[in-house]
Parts: structure tokens; C-alpha cells; sequence
């Protein structure tokens, strides 16, 4: 066991420490829509030109192929420099652009890929429906060959970014008469084809980010399907072991930063006694002390998380124990960001506008990519075996 | 290299703590009000107190981490704490320049008991003992003669004999420096999360093999979800238990941040394990003969061993974030 930093990674460090310091944007970054668009891909593109485009991409398709640690030090580094999270690049970054390198054909990969990296296609993830969410083996969205297309009829939702979205890793069930995980196909669908219909939904922190997508006999060349009919379901899963659970070290690393400005407008705002700062009440403090520890054990996670990596190739269902443990912490510090605020509390202005924002916005971590229920019955099944229960 | 994951030869190192506390530990052990002497004298015969010691005061030489590793099974196995005695005692008497001395305590030869942070109590003594006590500001180790009074007491854990103490510490015959109170705080997390572990193996267990509604308990939610916390609590604890002892090892400048968080968490992570693990095993939980409160009643004793988790909450709170890089 082990924990130290070699020089080269130290030196890394530095690097990439001067490069962000001097190409980080300094406009604030829109939250939704088009303006939103332009601005993420815009930083994508800045990124690709000095050939920080994808960090943890193959050097064959562009990318750094860093090593996890020095991935680990390039989000860390990101983050201290306040550097904008990818936004709509996300899913074609660590999604879609990854599961078309591994699982798609030569012409895919010549298409999508290049125009991934340099910051000029912006992809969605088209697997929940009304009827398939944590169950996702369930999609009923139909796909029907006819001649070299597909043609695909049905709904999904939750689609973040589809409003802005070009293409769209689409899952859809390409066998009438299968079940569950059998008979399902990922599709490359063009977000301008003919039938789609994308209706933005708000979300309950007011924003914009997902939307809910109709097909009408939406018909996608057969040369989209990637991976061969049928084979859905392992494309889909394909995306989860190139991940290797870096995607979420940002957010780790940002809910540091996060708990670090909690300890600082503890010290400004008027504590519960309303004389002191709230930094002078025991409460608070015993609070803001767990809240630190507790962050501290997450970025002790992520580090285990790669140690583990660096040694299998699949990641295991431990995952899921991080996952769980990052969405309700994310949770717990807005808790006490919103009690520590007080009357603030009620405001979405001046000081308060972030910590309500997030606090709103937060909700969502304990449901996105797995609800903390479906991580516990994973942990509970697949970590320490414990029996399914009877369905 | 970042690696919180054994290598080879410390998970032979684990193995062999497993084996021999599965053969010579069972639980059971505890009922007969020994203090573990018996254990302790053996595994002081194996050479396990010596273990983080220098090969010049007669240990293994090996470092912080391994001594976790020991202590995590230690903590699994509830070994009393005269463990923590003999192993922070030699350490102290290193550091004050007493070789002699700490081979003495490495090896069992000479005795050695702990005493609570704040001086009031102490813990399965035995005459001729050495007295130990660690602090936040450091270790102290006394002669018996600096005990001015000694009064045996009913305490909350069956297993250990309790004491309360007077002390005339003008006899303190030895201060060493902080980094060997940081040790107590991360050897403390470490036994804290074996015992979470042990509550976790033995709660899901039970849940795996009771059957009620013609189903295994494990089965429902309201079960499986209490393991699946408890697994991610010990996953945490551990992970930042490992991570604080090998910063101290290296004397990374962030060992005190890591070391007081991993004792917060640590100590939250068991708590909760040994109350669930109670609460799992329904009715036969809530009874003396099942082991399930033998592990409740050694949580509250770890922790407060080096002073309650709001102490540590102050001294995390004290420190500055810890920072990768320049
Ligand atoms: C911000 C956000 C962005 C998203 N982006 C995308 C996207 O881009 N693409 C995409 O495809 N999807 C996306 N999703 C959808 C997300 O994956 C689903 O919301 C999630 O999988 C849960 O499905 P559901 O909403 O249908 O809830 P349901 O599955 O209906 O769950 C409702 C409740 O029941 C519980 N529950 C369900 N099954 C079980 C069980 N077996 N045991 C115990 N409890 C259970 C859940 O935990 C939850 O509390 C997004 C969601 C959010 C919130």
C-alpha cells in the first residue's frame, strides 16, 4: 500500500496547474439551452487544440490515454482552477465517444469520433423511458427493420440535453418477442432525422437540462446500429468499464472545494444564536467537522477506486458503494449549507444563489444513473451476496 | 504509487492475523473475565506487539500501515487493550531514547496497561504494569509508583476490568511527540473498523440464513439496505483509515487532517454497524448470550480510548485542507 505522488506526477501536476491557470474561462458559464451549447463546446474545442481534449481518451483517437493517476491529478487540478464542468459534452465524452471506439465499426468510429473530440458533435443518452428507469431492462421504444433502416417508433425521457443534442445513443428493442435484456440494439439516431420530437422538461431547480424525446417512425440506417442487433444491452454496459470510475472523481473533488466554502460562510453568516457566527456554534461545528471527515473518506474512496482499477480490468460492484456514498454526502452538505444559511435559507439571490441552487439541484444525485435504492440492492446482492428478494 | 490495496505480502500478513485470531480468539473468550492475558502473552510470543517497531528495538521494522492491518484485526476480534499498551508503550519508549525498554514491552516481558486520555481510568492493569496514557498532545508513559490510587469499578464492557485512577504525574518518566498521539487516532480508527466489520460479516450472515415470511430476512429491503450502509461505512472508514496511516507513515503534511477524520468516520461507521447488527438479529440479539452487545459495549469503549469523536471534530477543524501539490 501506498500513497505518494512520483516526481513525473508532480511535474504533471505543474503542467497542467500553468496550462488550466491560463486557459480556464473567465465568463460564467450558462446553465441550459443553446447559449449553454456554445459555451461547452467552445471549452472543448479550446481544450483539444492544446490537446487536453480527452484526457482520458486512446492517443489513437486523439486523446491523452493518461494514466488514472495522472487523470486523477488533471481533476483535481480542474477543479482548483474553477474550470466549467463538460455540461453537454459529457455523454459523447465519457459515454457514446468511448462505446463507439470499443464496440463500433471503422466507419463509426471515423464519423463520430473526431468530431467528438474536437467539441463539434454534442450527444444525449436516449435508455429511460416512462416505463424503464431503474428497470431498464424493460424499454418498449420498438425498432423495426425495413430494407437498410430501422425504423423506430416510441418514447424516452429524461434525455439530458437532448434539446441541444446532435446525436443520441438510443437503446430500443430491435426483437418484438424478447424480454428484458435479450433483443435490445444500440442506434446512433440523428437528432434532426424526420419523426423526433424533443419537448425540453424543467427541472425543480428551474432549469432546462433534460427533456422528454418522441419518435414517430424514425428511420435510421441500419449502418447506425452499433455492435449488431441485439447486442444492446453489452454495448451499453461496454461504456461502463471503460469508465473505470474516474467520470465521477470531478464531483468528488469538487464537493471538497464545496465543504471547504460551507466552513468559510459558517464563519459569515449569524449563527442559530443570532449574535455569533455560526462557525461559533457547537452544533454547527460538530456538523461542518463530520461533513469534512466524511468528504475526506469519499476522496479516500476514489483513491481505493483506482487502486482497484489498476488491477482488474472490469470494474466490480464496489462502484456502486461510492456512488451511494458521493450522491447522499452531496446531499448532507446542502442540508447544512441551507440550515447554516437560516433565513438566508429562503433566498435564490446574492450569497444564498449558489448553495439554494445546489441544494435544489442536489436532489438529483440520488437518483441520476441509479437511484440510491437500486445502489443499495447492489451493494446488499452484489457486494456482500445477499438473497434477491421474491418478485 | 496510489494504492490502497494490500499487496502480496500484507495480505499473507492479514491472513496470518485471521488465522490465528480465528483459532485462539473465539468470542467466547471474553465471558471468563481474564483481560485477555492469556491471548495477549501469545500473540506477544508471535512477535505482533513488535510488529511497526525498528529492528534496533527488537521488532519487525515493518511500517504504520502494517500496524493498522493488525489492529483492524484486533478490532474484529475484540483483543483488549492492552494491546494498544504494549505497542504504543514500546513506540514511546523509542522515541525516548529507551530501546531496552521497548524490546521489554514488544516482547511481553514487561507489562504494560493503558490508561484513558484524561487520566481517569485504567484498563485491565496488572501489577508491575508500565502505565501508558496518550493524549492530543502526545503519550506519557508511567511508572506504577505515579498511581496514587486505583479503585476497581463496574464498566460497561464485560470484557475489560476497569479501574478508576488517581495519578501523581510528577513521576512522568517519559513525553514523547505528537506523531505518536496521530498514531493512537489511526490504530484506534483501525480497530473501530474491524469491529464494524465484524458487526457487518456477522449481521449479514444472520440475514442470510434466517428465514421469516418463508424468505431469508436478507431478502427484504429494509434488511439488505441496513448491510449494504453498513459495507459502505466500513468501505469508508477503512479506506481512510489506510490512507491516514500511510500519510503518517510518510509524514505527509496533511497525517493530522486524515488521522482525526478517519477516527470521526471510523468511529461513526462501527457505531451504527454494531447497533444494526443487534437490531438484524431481532429478539436473540437483545439477548446476553448472543455476542451482539459484547460488540456494542467494545464500540463505546474504543470510543472514547483517545478522547470522544467531538474532540476529533475540534482537531480536524483546526487543521487546514489538505492540498495535493505545491
Ligand atoms: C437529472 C437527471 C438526468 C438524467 N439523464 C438521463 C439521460 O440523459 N438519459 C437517460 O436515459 N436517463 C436519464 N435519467 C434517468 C435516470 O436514469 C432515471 O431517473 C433513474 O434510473 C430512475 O428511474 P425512474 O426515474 O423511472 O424512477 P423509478 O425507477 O420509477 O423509481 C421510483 C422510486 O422507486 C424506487 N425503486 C424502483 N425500483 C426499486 C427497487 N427494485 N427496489 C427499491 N426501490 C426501487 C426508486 O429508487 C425511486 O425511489 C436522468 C435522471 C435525472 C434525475
Amino acid at each position: 500500500m501506498d500513497f505518494t505522488f512520483t516526481v513525473e506526477e508532480e511535474a504533471f501536476r505543474e503542467e497542467v496547474r500553468t496550462w488550466l491557470r491560463a486557459n480556464v474561462p473567465t465568463e460564467k458559464r450558462p446553465k441550459e439551452g443553446q447559449a449553454m451549447r456554445a459555451f461547452d463546446t467552445a471549452w472543448q474545442r479550446r481544450q483539444h487544440e492544446s490537446g487536453w481534449g480527452g484526457i482520458a481518451w486512446p492517443v489513437e483517437y486523439g486523446g491523452q490515454g493518461l494514466s488514472l493517476v495522472q487523470q486523477l491529478i488533471w481533476h483535481e487540478e480542474y477543479v482548483r482552477a474553477e474550470a466549467p464542468p463538460p455540461g453537454c459534452m459529457f455523454v459523447a465524452l465519457s459515454h457514446a465517444g468511448p462505446t463507439v471506439m470499443l464496440r463500433g465499426n471503422a466507419e463509426q468510429r471515423a464519423l463520430h469520433i473526431p468530431r467528438i473530440i474536437r467539441g463539434e458533435a454534442v450527444w444525449c443518452q436516449g435508455f429511460s423511458e416512462p416505463g424503464a428507469g431503474s428497470d431498464l431492462a424493460s424499454v418498449r421504444a420498438r425498432g423495426v427493420v425495413d430494407g437498410d433502416d430501422l425504423v423506430v417508433t416510441g418514447q424516452k425521457v429524461w434525455t439530458s440535453y437532448a434539446d441541444v443534442a446532435d446525436y443520441q445513443e438510443l437503446l430500443v428493442r430491435t426483437d418484438p418477442d424478447s424480454q428484458r435484456h435479450a433483443g435490445l440494439s444500440w442506434v446512433i439516431c440523428d437528432m434532426r432525422a424526420p419523426g423526433i420530437t424533443v419537448r425540453p422538461i424543467r427541472t425543480m431547480a428551474g432549469i432546462t437540462t433534460f427533456a422528454e424525446v418522441f419518435y414517430d417512425e424514425v428511420r435510421i440506417p441500419l449502418g447506425q446500429v452499433v455492435g449488431g442487433l441485439g447486442e444492446g444491452w453489452s454495448v451499453a454496459m461496454s461504456t461502463l468499464s471503460f469508465e473505470r470510475g474516474t467520470a465521477m472523481i470531478p464531483h468528488q473533488v469538487e464537493l471538497q472545494r464545496t465543504v471547504e466554502q460551507l466552513i468559510a460562510l459558517a464563519g459569515e453568516v449569524t449563527g442559530p444564536d443570532g449574535r455569533r457566527p455560526a462557525a461559533a456554534d457547537d452544533e454547527v461545528r460538530s456538523r461542518l467537522a463530520r461533513l469534512r471527515a466524511e468528504v475526506a473518506a469519499m476522496r479516500a474512496m476514489t483513491y481505493a477506486s483506482i487502486s482497484r482499477a489498476q488491477r482488474e480490468d472490469a470494474p466490480g460492484p464496489e462502484g456502486a458503494m461510492i456512488s451511494l456514498y458521493f450522491g447522499e454526502l452531496f446531499q448532507r452538505v446542502h442540508d447544512a449549507a441551507m440550515d447554516i444559511l437560516g433565513g438566508e435559507s429562503i433566498e435564490r439571490q446574492g450569497r444564498a444563489e449558489a448553495w439554494t441552487f445546489r441544494y435544489l439541484d442536489g436532489f438529483k444525485h440520488t437518483i441520476a444513473g441509479g437511484t440510491s435504492e437500486i445502489r443499495r440492492n447492489i451493494i446488499g446482492e452484489r457486494v456482500l451476496g445477499l438473497p434477491r428478494g421474491r418478485a | 504509487m496510489i494504492d490502497l490495496l494490500p499487496d502480496d505480502d500484507q495480505k499473507a500478513l492479514i491472513d496470518n492475523f485471521e488465522s490465528v485470531l480465528a483459532a485462539e480468539a473465539p468470542l467466547a473468550r471474553l465471558r471468563d473475565g481474564q483481560g485477555d492475558l492469556a491471548l495477549l502473552a501469545r500473540l506477544a510470543e508471535l512477535g505482533w506487539f513488535g510488529l511497526g517497531l525498528p529492528e534496533s528495538a527488537g521488532g519487525v521494522g515493518l511500517g504504520l500501515i502494517e500496524e493498522a492491518l493488525l489492529f483492524r484485526e484486533a478490532g474484529r476480534f475484540l483483543v483488549g487493550p492492552r494491546l494498544f499498551a504494549a505497542v504504543l508503550g514500546a513506540h514511546a519508549a523509542v522515541g525516548a531514547g529507551d530501546p531496552a525498554l521497548a524490546a521489554a514491552l514488544a516482547g511481553g516481558e514487561r507489562g504494560a496497561c493503558l490508561l484513558s486520555g484524561d487520566g481517569r481510568h485504567a484498563f485491565d492493569r496488572q501489577p508491575g504494569d508500565s502505565l501508558v496514557r496518550v493524549d492530543e498532545e502526545g503519550i506519557r508513559l508511567l511508572d506504577e509508583a505515579a498511581l496514587v490510587r486505583a479503585e476497581p469499578i463496574d464498566g460497561l464492557d464485560p470484557a475489560i476490568a476497569l479501574e478508576r485512577v488517581e495519578l501523581d504525574e510528577r513521576g512522568v518518566r517519559r513525553l514523547a511527540d505528537r506523531t505518536l498521539a496521530l498514531r493512537t487516532k489511526v490504530l484506534v480508527s483501525a480497530s473501530l473498523v474491524g469491529l464494524a466489520e465484524a458487526a457487518r460479516d456477522r449481521a449479514t450472515l444472520y440475514a442470510k440464513e434466517r428465514q421469516q415470511f418463508g424468505q431469508p430476512i436478507g431478502a427484504f429491503q429494509a434488511i439488505k439496505h441496513r448491510c449494504a450502509d453498513m459495507a459502505v461505512g466500513c468501505e469508508s472508514a477503512w479506506t481512510l483509515t489506510a490512507l491516514a496511516a500511510l500519510c503518517l507513515g510518510s509524514g505527509r503534511h496533511d497525517a493530522a487532517f486524515q488521522a482525526a477524520a478517519a477516527r470521526i468516520v471510523a468511529g461513526d461507521a462501527a457505531l451504527a454497524a454494531v447497533r444494526g447488527n443487534v437490531q438484524i438479529h431481532g429478539g436473540m440479539g437483545f439477548t446476553d448470550e448472543c455476542e451482539a452487545h459484547l460488540l456494542v459495549k467494545r464500540c463505546h469503549f474504543l470510543l472514547q480510548l483517545a478522547g470522544g469523536t467531538r474532540l476529533h471534530q475540534e482537531a480536524l477543524l483546526g487543521e487546514p485542507e489538505p492540498v495535493h501539490g505545491r
